[in-house]
């Protein structure tokens, strides 16, 4: 299978069938991230297609001697920051950490199903609750795979920085659920 | 390795963003201190409670609403391809821009120019407006080009200004005074800067665009244009002057052109907001 640098080339050449593969390889990747960055859910769709156009519409400025994930993701921030910048509002049903924190915490379930529910509710508030910039790194290093260096590449920010927002993320995520998971286990 | 630098690198070691020997350090060390050790499992903790937060499935239509629009953006720019009798069409334009041009700019220096020189300056120009009329055709350029050139007409209605024999009097003691004094020197080069600035920042502000994402390169376009196409009045305007102040007088028509552009969209951009909210 051909993978996203040769499928770029070809896009670059005029070929549609590789822009179809790659818009149909990446839209599920790009619906998980502007919904974990916290969108609205009736935006998450238009900002998918715009990241989808924009790559299209920028299809000469990519550099096959670099990796193609980053370079998507740099769009992506991009578009999500030309959109928060437009609606003027970060997160779509998210408090800060330290507002999450207070929040009542959800009753166990018996059913380990609902439990797993649950806990991915946690978390969703967990991550949402995160400062913005932390919160987009932790996203892109922990469910999009995205080395520290890549990340760096995608939003423009020395390897440093990246590195202390994962680290500031994982300890403030640390502190947030520990608690919830020791309250829970001991009801 | 200390527990301290161990439980800095645990998040590193979690992401496998550590090098073979630190891994080896960091392991070694949790195999035998139970302090790290819990720092750990709470580093996994967090690790698998996060990897139990599904995103939904993902809305079907969106990739082909984007192929779509993708090929809308297609038919646009093939219709736009210019034909030959566009290019006709737009030399023929950009002619008649240049001979508009000249009226005012050779009235103003009818007594630097020879005949020879103004048809020089009139194919200059005619060459300089088809280029940016043909530019125009282009969706992506479309605007930037036609803010320049309202910023160019504008700064050619101004020349007419020049023509007041007391005004040209005034310039021609002034560019004595400035071969002499550097605050002359500076303020000719500021009075070139605002020459060319103005008329670009008007026009730039009236003319209503789509997104200011990308303000400072396509500011920077803007500037290119409209440097070209003032260019050819402003060179006129140097003809009588000795080096020194064509030098002052051409650095600063650049500097204003090249900084009213990006400066104009990013104006452009926060006024747009303004009234937005």
């Amino acid at each position: 299978m051909a993978d996203d640098r040769e499928l770029m080339a070809r896009v670059t050449e005029g070929e549609e069938s590789a822009l179809e593969l790659i818009f149909a390889r990446w839209e599920g990747r790009l619906f998980a991230y502007f919904h974990r960055l916290g969108s609205h859910p009736s935006w998450v769709e238009d900002l998918v297609e715009e990241t989808l156009v924009t790559l299209y519409r920028r299809r000469g400025r990519y550099d096959p001697a670099r990796p193609f994930a980053p370079w998507l993701y740099g769009i992506a921030r991009l578009v999500w920051k030309d959109h928060l910048r437009h609606r003027g509002r970060d997160l779509y049903g998210a408090a800060s950490l330290d507002e999450v924190e207070v929040m009542p915490t959800v009753e166990p379930d018996a059913i380990r199903a609902a439990e797993r529910q649950e806990e991915g509710e946690l978390v969703r508030r967990g991550v949402q609750g995160l400062p913005a910039e932390q919160r987009e790194a932790f996203i892109l290093r922990h469910y999009h795979g995205l080395s520290y260096d890549e990340i760096a590449r995608a939003i423009e920010a020395p390897l440093g920085t990246v590195k202390w927002r994962i680290h500031e993320a994982v300890r403030r995520l640390e502190r947030y659920v520990a608690p919830h998971r020791v309250r829970e286990s001991t009801e | 390795m200390n527990c301290a630098r161990v439980q800095e690198l645990l998040v590193d070691l979690l992401y496998e963003e550590l090098d073979a020997g630190e891994r080896t350090s960091v392991t070694s060390h949790l195999e035998t201190c139970q302090a790290c050790q819990l720092r750990w499992s709470r580093v996994r903790a967090v690790a698998a409670a996060a990897d139990r937060w599904s995103a939904p499935p993902v809305s079907r239509g969106i990739a082909e609403r984007a192929l779509v629009r993708v090929a809308v953006e297609r038919h646009a720019a093939c219709a736009s391809m210019v034909s030959s009798a566009a290019i006709v069409g737009r030399v023929l334009l950009g002619g008649g821009a240049a001979l508009l041009s000249l009226l005012p700019v050779a009235g103003v220096a009818s007594h630097q120019t020879t005949v020879l020189g103004a048809g020089a300056l009139a194919v200059v120009w005619t060459v300089l407006y088809s280029a940016v009329f043909l530019a125009a055709d282009h969706p992506s350029i479309r605007g930037l080009t036609r803010t320049a050139l309202i910023g160019s007409g504008i700064a050619l209605l101004v020349v007419p200004a020049m023509t007041i024999p007391s005004v040209v009097d005034a310039c021609e003691r002034w560019v004595r005074a400035a071969q002499g004094s550097a605050p002359m020197a500076l303020l000719l080069v500021v009075v070139a800067a605002g020459y060319t600035a103005a008329p670009l920042l008007v026009g730039a502000l009236s003319v209503r665009r789509e997104s200011d994402r990308e303000w400072i390169v396509d500011g920077l376009k803007l500037s290119a244009l409209y440097a070209l196409l003032i260019a050819p009045a402003v060179a006129l305007q140097c003809v009588a002057f000795p080096l020194q102040i064509t030098a002052l007088w051409m650095t600063g028509a650049l500097v204003g052109a090249a900084t009213a552009g990006p400066i104009s969209l990013r104006i452009g951009g926060w006024l747009r907001q303004a009234t937005a909210k």
